[in-house]
C-alpha cells in the first residue's frame, strides 16, 4: 500500500541513497549500552541496591569499554572525518548533534575518574609488588599516591557517591540526546516525537542490563565460579519493569499517529504495513518483544531457580540485546526509508565490505568485548576473582 | 609522613586543568579567523564561493559585438538581430548551443559552439507531452500546414522552420545555401577573440 | 610533611588552579572578545538585496533544460540534482508521480490508460527553498551552513564536515551529499553568477520564463510584483520553513 493516494512509488531523485545506515544504528546502540551499564553500576553506588554488589564493578569498566567504541562508528560515518574536531571548534548550539564533542568526551573523563578511584587500592597494591616497566605502568596509575589510607579511602568513596549521582544524568544526557536529534526532526514523521529522547532512553537502559547480564553469565561459566542467584533474579525483575514501560512508551506513539490519524499516520502506516513490516511487526515486536516479556513476567511471578533461571535470563536477556538493536535499525533506516514527496519509499541497499557495512559494523561491534577482555586480565572485574597475575 | 587524605584528587584535579588549558589553546588556535560567532558561520567561504568558475555566459555573452567580426554569415550579431525578432527572442543561446565555457575558454575560442540539427532538439521542447500547458506549442502532424505537406514527427523541422525565426513558413525552404555557410564557417582552429563579455 | 609545606603546596596548587582556568578562560574567549571589543562586524557588508525565486507551474513544459544547466554549471555529479522537475498526473484513483533521472532528459509521454484516466497533467520545478527558517542550519552541528545576508543558503566547503543531519532535516529533499567531495550539496541560487550581476544558469536557460529570479527589495522586479500580488504558495507550508520559492498556480497535489 503506497501513502496518500499515490498509484505508483515515487521518492525524490536525491532519495535514491539513504544515508544514515549501519553505522548510525550502531551509534545509538553503543552509547545505549554505556547509559544502560552506568545505571546499573549505578543502582548500586547511588541507590544502595544492596544485591547489585557484585555487578556493579562490571558495570562501570563495561560502561568504560563501551564508551571508548563510541565515536568510531561516527567517524567512519562523517564524509570529512579529518574534519571531526569542528565539533569541538565550533560547535552550533542549535543543533543537538553539535554537544556530542564536549559531553561525550567529559563523560569518558567523568568514567575513567570513577573507574580510577573505585580500583585506585589495586593499582596501589601492584605498584607495591611489582619493579621495571611494569611497575611504572602500575605506578603512572597511582599518580604517585603510594599509601591508601582508610580516610583517603573515605574520601573516595564520597566522590564516588558524588560521581555516580551526577553521571546518570550526564548518562542520560549522552544517550538521551541522540533520541533528541531523531525526535527534532520535523521533515521525518517517523522520527518526530517528543516521546523520542525518553524511549531511546529507556531502551538503552534495557540493553544495558541485557548484556550485563550475558556478560556476567558469560565469565562466570568461562571461570567456573558459583553464580549470584539473588542478582540474576533481582536484575531480571529490575528488566522487565524498564522493558515494560520502554514497550509501553514504543507503542505509544504508534497508538498515538494511528488515532490521530492524520498525516503522521499517511505515511506510517504504509511504512509499518509494507517496507518495515519484516522487521518491526515480526522481529522487533513479535519475536523480539512478546517472547522476552512473556519470560522475564514468568522469572519474576514465579520465582525459578538455580538452572532454570539461568537460562530463561539468558534467552530473556539475548532476545532484548537483539530488540534494541532491531529498534534503532527500524527507527534509524526505516524513517529514512520514508520519501519526504509523501508519495513512496526508497529502499536500504546492505553492504557488506563498504564504509558503513556489516562487516565494520560486527568489528567495532566486538571492540568492546575484546577491550573487556584485556582490561579484565589486569584489574579484577567480578568482587571475587582469584588473584591469578 | 602525614599525607593529605586528599592528596590524590589534588593530583588528579592539575592533571586534569593540564589538560583543559591545553585544548583551550588548541581550541582557539584552531577556530577560522573569519569565524562570525552570532551568525554563526566562516565569513571568507562567502568570497571563495564566488570564485566558482561560470560555465554559462547567459545571452549578454553571444551578444558582444567583438564575436566573429569578420566576413562570415553565420556571425553572433546577425543571428542576436535576426533571433530578437522571432517567437524564439526569449531563448537562451546555449540551450541549443551549449554552454559558453565549452566554446571559448580564457578570452580564446577552443571549440565550435554546438550546432545540432536533429528533430530531438526541437522536439525536446515541442514534442507533444499530455503534461505540457495547452497553449504551449506543440508538433501536431495534424494541423494545417503540417498536414497539406506530409510532415510527420520525423520530418526533419530544418526543411520548413530557421530555428531562430521558426515562424512556420508556407513551403518548405531552400536550405542549401544555409548548410554551405555553416560549413565554410567551421573551421576548428582556436583563435583569440578580441572580446568576449562575461 | 611539615605543616608549612602542606599549607605552602596547597597554595601553589591553588593557583596553578586558578592561574589555568583563567588562561583556559582567555584562551576560549580570546577570538569573541576581540571582535566585539574592535567593534569589526565581521559579517559581509549586508548589500541590502533580498533575494527570491518563483515558479511559475503553468509555464513549465518539462523540457528538462534546467536540469541540464544546472549539472553543467555547477559539476553536480551524475545521478544526484541540485533541481530536477516532476510530473504529475491527478487521476480519480490518485496521483502519479514521476520523474525520470530528474527530468535531465525530459519525459516520454505517459501511457495510454494513465492518460485516458487523467484528469489534470503538470511538470513541477523543485529547488533549494533557501527558507528564512531553514531546518537546515539549525541543525548543522558545525555552522557549516548558514543564511547570507542577500538570502543565499550556502555551504561552507572547507568547514562541513558530511554528517548528513542537514540532509535528513530538509523537508523537500533538496540537499544531498555530494559523491565526489563528500560534503553536503544542494542548490546554492547560482550565488557564484548572481555576485557577478548574472542569473541562476535554470532561469538563464529556461524557455518559458517558468523561473524567475530577483531582488524582492526592487520594486521593478518580478519576484517583489509576484510577491506583492500574493496569489502564490509555497511548499509545505505546515512545516513553517519561511520557503523563498514562491509557486504560482501551484496544485493542491503537490508536495
Amino acid at each position: 500500500m503506497l501513502p496518500n493516494e499515490s498509484l505508483v512509488n515515487y521518492f525524490f531523485p536525491n532519495e535514491v541513497e539513504i544515508h544514515w545506515s549501519l553505522m548510525i544504528v550502531i551509534y545509538p546502540y553503543i552509547t545505549g549500552l554505556v547509559a544502560g551499564a552506568f545505571v546499573v553500576s549505578s543502582l548500586y553506588h547511588v541507590f544502595q541496591i544492596k544485591a547489585f554488589e557484585n555487578i556493579a564493578r562490571l558495570a562501570l569498566v563495561a560502561a568504560f569499554c563501551f564508551g571508548l567504541f563510541a565515536a568510531l562508528p561516527l567517524l567512519f560515518h562523517l564524509g570529512q572525518p579529518l574534519r571531526a574536531f569542528n565539533i569541538f571548534f565550533t560547535p552550533h548550539t542549535t543543533s543537538a548533534m553539535s554537544v556530542f564533542g564536549y559531553v561525550y568526551s567529559g563523560y569518558m573523563i567523568l568514567l575513567m575518574i570513577e573507574l580510577w578511584l573505585v580500583y585506585r587500592e589495586h593499582f596501589i597494591q601492584k605498584a607495591q609488588e611489582t619493579q621495571g616497566m611494569t611497575g611504572l605502568f602500575w605506578k603512572t596509575l597511582t599518580l604517585g599516591v603510594m599509601d591508601y589510607t582508610p580516610e583517603s579511602a573515605r574520601v573516595d568513596y564520597k566522590l564516588t557517591t558524588f560521581l555516580a549521582a551526577i553521571g546518570i544524568p550526564w548518562a542520560a544526557f549522552l544517550h538521551g540526546y541522540v533520541g533528541f536529534i531523531f525526535g527534532s526532526v520535523k521533515a521525518n514523521a517517523w522520527w518526530a516525537t517528543p516521546l523520542q529522547p525518553i524511549i531511546f532512553l529507556l531502551s538503552a537502559i534495557v540493553s544495558g542490563i541485557a548484556m550485563l547480564m550475558l556478560m556476567y553469565a558469560f565469565i562466570r561459566w568461562r571461570t567456573r565460579q558459583p553464580y549470584d542467584f539473588p542478582m540474576i533474579q533481582k536484575l531480571m525483575v529490575f528488566l522487565w519493569g524498564f522493558f515494560i514501560i520502554d514497550f509501553f512508551l514504543e507503542g505509544l506513539e504508534i497508538v498515538y499517529a494511528a488515532y490521530e490519524h492524520g498525516h503522521h499516520w499517511s505515511v506510517i502506516g504504509p511504512l509499518l504495513s509494507g517496507p518495515l513490516y519484516d522487521t518491526f511487526v515480526l522481529g522487533q515486536v513479535l519475536l523480539l518483544s512478546v517472547v522476552p516479556f512473556l519470560i522475564l513476567g514468568y522469572i519474576t511471578i514465579f520465582n525459578p531457580w538455580g538452572k532454570g533461571l539461568l537460562y530463561l535470563a539468558n534467552l530473556a536477556s539475548m532476545l532484548l540485546v537483539l530488540q534494541v538493536l532491531f529498534m534503532r535499525f527500524n527507527v534509524v533506516v526505516g524513517g529514512q526509508l520514508i520519501s519526504k514527496s509523501d508519495r513512496g519509499f526508497t529502499e536500504f541497499h546492505w553492504e557488506f565490505l563498504a564504509r558503513e557495512g556489516v562487516v565494520p559494523a560486527v568489528i567495532i561491534l566486538s571492540g568492546p568485548f575484546v577491550v573487556f577482555y584485556i582490561i579484565s586480565r589486569f584489574i579484577p572485574v567480578l568482587g571475587d576473582e582469584p588473584e591469578a597475575e | 609522613m602525614n599525607v593529605s587524605p586528599r592528596s590524590h584528587i589534588y593530583r588528579l584535579v592539575v592533571l586534569l586543568v593540564i589538560m583543559a588549558a591545553g585544548f583551550a589553546v588548541l581550541r582557539s588556535l584552531a577556530i577560522p579567523a573569519s569565524w562570525d560567532n552570532e551568525k554563526f558561520y566562516r565569513v571568507d567561504s562567502l568570497e571563495e564561493l564566488k570564485l566558482q568558475p561560470l560555465r554559462m555566459g547567459g545571452n549578454e555573452a553571444c551578444a558582444g559585438a567583438g564575436c566573429h567580426e569578420a566576413q562570415r554569415v553565420a556571425n553572433h550579431k546577425e543571428r542576436f538581430d535576426t533571433l530578437s525578432k522571432g517567437d524564439h527572442s526569449g531563448l537562451a543561446c546555449e540551450n541549443c548551443h551549449g554552454p559558453l565555457s565549452d566554446h571559448i575558454t580564457d578570452g580564446r575560442r577552443v571549440a565550435s559552439a554546438l550546432i545540432n540539427r536533429e528533430n530531438t532538439l526541437c522536439l525536446g521542447c515541442h514534442g507533444p507531452l499530455l503534461s505540457r500547458p495547452k497553449d504551449f506549442p506543440q508538433f501536431n502532424a495534424e494541423n494545417t500546414g503540417h498536414w497539406y505537406f506530409d510532415v510527420e514527427i520525423t520530418t526533419p523541422c530544418r526543411d520548413c522552420h530557421d530555428p531562430h525565426v521558426p515562424r512556420h513558413m508556407a513551403a518548405p525552404r531552400d536550405t542549401s545555401e544555409l548548410e554551405e555557410a555553416s560549413e565554410t564557417a567551421a573551421a576548428d582552429q582556436p583563435h583569440a577573440v578580441s572580446e568576449v563579455t562575461q | 610533611m611539615t605543616t608549612q609545606t602542606s599549607n605552602a603546596r596547597r597554595v601553589f596548587l591553588q593557583r596553578l588552579l586558578a592561574g589555568g582556568t583563567a588562561a583556559g578562560v582567555f584562551m576560549v574567549y580570546r577570538q569573541p572578545v576581540v571582535a566585539a571589543l574592535s567593534g569589526a562586524d565581521e559579517t559581509a557588508q549586508a548589500t541590502g538585496h533580498d533575494y527570491a525565486f518563483v515558479v511559475d507551474v503553468n509555464r513549465c513544459i518539462g523540457c528538462g533544460q534546467c536540469v541540464r544547466a544546472c549539472s553543467i554549471e555547477n559539476n553536480v555529479p551524475e545521478g544526484q540534482f541540485r533541481t530536477w522537475i516532476e510530473r504529475y498526473v491527478v487521476t480519480p484513483d490518485g496521483v502519479h508521480v514521476d520523474s525520470p533521472q530528474g527530468g535531465m532528459y525530459g519525459f516520454d509521454e505517459i501511457d495510454e490508460e494513465l492518460a485516458s484516466e487523467a484528469i489534470n497533467t503538470f511538470f513541477v520545478p523543485k529547488l533549494c527553498n533557501h527558507c528564512e527558517e531553514a531546518p537546515c542550519i539549525q541543525v548543522c552541528p558545525v555552522g557549516a551552513t548558514y543564511r547570507s545576508p542577500e538570502g543565499f543558503v550556502l555551504v561552507d566547503p572547507e568547514h562541513c564536515i558530511g554528517c548528513s543531519y542537514c540532509v535528513q532535516a530538509c523537508p523537500y529533499g533538496v540537499r544531498f551529499i555530494n559523491s565526489e567531495k563528500r560534503i553536503a550539496d544542494k542548490c546554492t541560487w547560482c550565488y557564484h553568477r548572481v555576485s557577478q550581476g548574472k542569473l541562476p544558469a535554470c532561469v538563464t536557460v529556461c524557455p518559458t520564463q517558468a523561473r524567475m529570479f530577483g531582488d524582492l527589495n526592487d520594486p521593478d522586479s518580478q519576484v517583489a510584483r509576484v510577491r506583492e500580488e500574493d496569489n502564490w504558495d509555497v511548499l509545505k507550508p505546515e512545516a513553517h520553513t519561511a520557503s523563498m520559492c514562491l509557486y504560482l498556480g501551484l496544485p493542491r497535489v503537490v508536495v
